[in-house]
C-alpha cells in the first residue's frame, strides 16, 4: 500500500506527457511525394472494347482459311463460330459461300435459306440464284435474277444468266428477248451469241439460228475463189 | 520535509486531472486537427465515408496539409465518387501546383472522363517535374496514341523501349501503332518481341496474326490464330 501513491503519481506524469505528445504535436507539412505508382507500368491499357473475343478471332481464322482454300478447316471454324454465336448471320452467309466453293451447294443453299431477305446482300442473292440453278429450282433463280436486272440493267453477265435459265426452263421467248438485249449491249460476244443460237434451235427457229451461228464463225477467206 | 502519502496522492490526482483536461481542451481548441487525425485513421482502416466527413471538416476549417487533400481525394476515389475526387486533387494543385502525385491522379481522372487534352496538359506538366519517370512517359505515350498523334506517341514509347522499363504489353502497344500506320515490318517485329517475353498473351498473338495476314503471310497468320485460340485445327 505504501508504494501505491508513488505509482499513481508517476502514472499521472505519464498520462500528462502522453496527452501532450499525442494532442500537442503539430506535425510539419511533409514535402509532396515525387513517387508515381509503379503499378501503372504493369497495367495493360486495354478496355473491354479493345479485347478481341475468341469468336471474333475464330471468325477471322475461318475467313483466312477459306482464302487459302483450306475449305474443310474453314468450315470447321465457321461451325464453331456459329455454335457460339448463332445470331451471326454474316458468318452464315460467308460460310455458305465457302460451302459453295467446297462443292457443297445443297448445304450452302440450306444455310442461306435460314437467313432473312434483308440479311442478304446482292452477292449473296446472286449466289442463291446460282445455287437454285444447280438444284434446278429455276423459277426461284429467275425471280432473283429478274429483280437484280431491274436495278442493274447494264449488267450483261447476269442478264445472260437470266436468259440461260429461261432457256433451260423452256421459256424460250423470254430467253430470246433477254439474249437480244444482252447482245445489243455486247454484240461481239461470240459465246453469248452461240448460247442465243442454241435457244433459237430449241425453239425450232433454225433459220435464225443459222444466221446467228454464222456470225460466230470466222469469215470465209474471200480470196479462195477469186481469179488471179 | 517529508511528503506524506496523502499529499502524494493529491498531487497525482491533480496531475491526472490536468492531463485529462489538457487533452479535452486540445480537442476543443484544435478541432480541425482532431478531424484531420480521425480522417487519416478512418482512411487507414478503409472507412472511407467517415474519412471523407472528417477530412472535409478539417479542410473546411483551415487545414492546408497536402496529405489531407490527398487522403480526402483518395477516399472519394475508393468509393468511386470520381468527380469529387477530381475537384479535391484540383484544390490541392491550387495550393501546390507542383504536387506530382496530384498531377498524376488528375491526369488519370481526366483520361477516365475522356478529357484527353486536359489529361495531356497535366501529364506534360508532370514530365517537367519527373522527365524520366517511366510511368509518366507511358501515360503520355498512351494519351498520344489514343488521340491519334502516332508519331509523337512512338517517340515516347521508344524512350520506354530503350530503357529497362520495357514490358511485353508496352511493346505490343507500340506494335499496334506501327500496325495502324501500316508499317507492317516494324509492327511484326514489336509484336514478336512482346510475344517472346510473354508467349501466353493471346490478344497480342491475334493482333500479330492480323498484321501477318494484311502483309501477305496468310499461312503464318493461320498458325498464329490457332496458337492464340489454343486449339489444334
Amino acid at each position: 500500500m505504501k508504494t501505491m501513491p508513488k505509482t499513481v503519481f508517476l502514472g499521472g506524469i505519464l498520462v500528462l506527457l502522453w496527452s501532450w505528445s499525442v494532442w500537442g504535436q503539430a506535425p510539419s507539412n511533409p514535402a509532396p511525394s515525387k513517387t508515381i505508382d509503379p503499378a501503372y507500368l504493369l497495367q495493360k491499357h486495354e478496355t473491354e472494347s479493345d479485347r478481341i473475343p475468341d469468336w471474333q478471332a475464330r471468325w477471322e481464322l475461318a475467313r483466312i482459311l477459306s482464302y487459302v482454300k483450306q475449305y474443310p478447316e474453314s468450315l470447321r471454324e465457321y461451325e464453331r463460330v456459329l455454335s457460339e454465336r448463332p445470331d451471326l448471320w454474316e458468318a452464315k452467309v460467308e460460310m455458305a459461300h465457302v460451302l459453295h466453293w467446297a462443292g457443297q451447294s445443297k448445304k450452302a443453299l440450306d444455310l442461306l435459306e435460314t437467313t432473312t431477305e434483308d440479311q442478304r446482300d446482292e452477292a449473296t442473292r446472286l449466289l442463291m440464284a446460282e445455287l437454285y440453278v444447280m438444284q434446278k429450282a429455276y423459277p426461284k433463280a429467275i425471280s432473283i435474277y429478274r429483280q437484280y436486272i431491274e436495278s442493274h440493267p447494264q449488267d450483261v453477265r447476269i442478264r445472260a444468266k437470266l436468259a440461260d435459265v429461261y432457256g433451260w426452263s423452256g421459256q424460250y421467248d423470254s430467253a430470246i428477248a433477254q439474249y437480244k438485249t444482252a447482245l445489243s449491249q455486247r454484240p461481239d460476244d461470240i459465246q453469248l451469241r452461240r448460247r442465243y443460237a442454241f435457244v433459237l434451235i430449241w425453239s425450232k427457229r433454225y433459220d435464225e439460228a443459222i444466221v446467228e451461228l454464222r456470225k460466230t464463225l470466222p469469215p470465209e477467206p474471200a480470196s479462195r475463189n477469186k481469179p488471179e | 520535509m517529508r511528503i506524506r502519502n496523502r499529499q502524494l496522492l493529491a498531487f497525482a490526482m491533480m496531475l491526472l486531472c490536468s492531463g485529462l483536461a489538457s487533452a479535452y481542451l486540445y480537442r476543443l481548441t484544435h478541432a480541425p486537427w482532431m478531424s484531420y487525425r480521425e480522417g487519416v485513421n478512418h482512411f487507414s482502416e478503409h472507412r472511407f465515408t467517415e474519412a471523407i466527413a472528417a477530412l472535409d471538416f478539417a479542410i473546411g476549417h483551415g487545414i492546408r496539409r497536402s496529405d489531407a487533400f490527398m487522403i480526402l481525394a483518395d477516399s472519394y476515389m475508393a468509393i468511386q465518387r470520381f468527380a469529387e475526387a477530381l475537384d479535391t486533387y484540383e484544390a490541392l494543385l491550387r495550393i501546390n501546383a507542383e504536387h506530382a502525385l496530384a498531377l498524376w491522379k488528375t491526369a488519370g481522372l481526366y483520361e477516365q472522363f475522356g478529357r484527353f487534352e486536359d489529361a495531356m496538359q497535366r501529364t506534360r506538366h508532370l514530365l517537367e517535374i519527373l522527365p524520366d519517370d517511366p510511368a509518366v512517359l507511358l501515360r503520355m505515350a498512351r494519351l498520344l496514341k489514343f488521340t491519334g498523334q502516332w508519331d509523337e506517341a512512338i517517340g515516347y514509347y521508344s524512350r520506354l523501349c530503350s530503357g529497362d522499363s520495357l514490358r511485353p504489353h508496352i511493346a505490343s502497344e507500340l506494335a499496334e501503332i506501327y500496325a495502324w500506320k501500316r508499317e507492317d515490318a516494324k509492327a511484326i517485329e514489336w509484336f514478336r518481341y512482346a510475344l517472346s517475353a510473354d508467349p501466353t498473351d493471346a490478344q497480342t498473338r491475334i493482333r500479330l496474326a492480323r498484321i501477318l495476314f494484311w502483309s501477305g503471310y496468310p499461312e503464318q497468320a493461320v498458325s498464329e490464330y490457332i496458337r492464340a485460340l489454343g486449339d489444334s485445327t
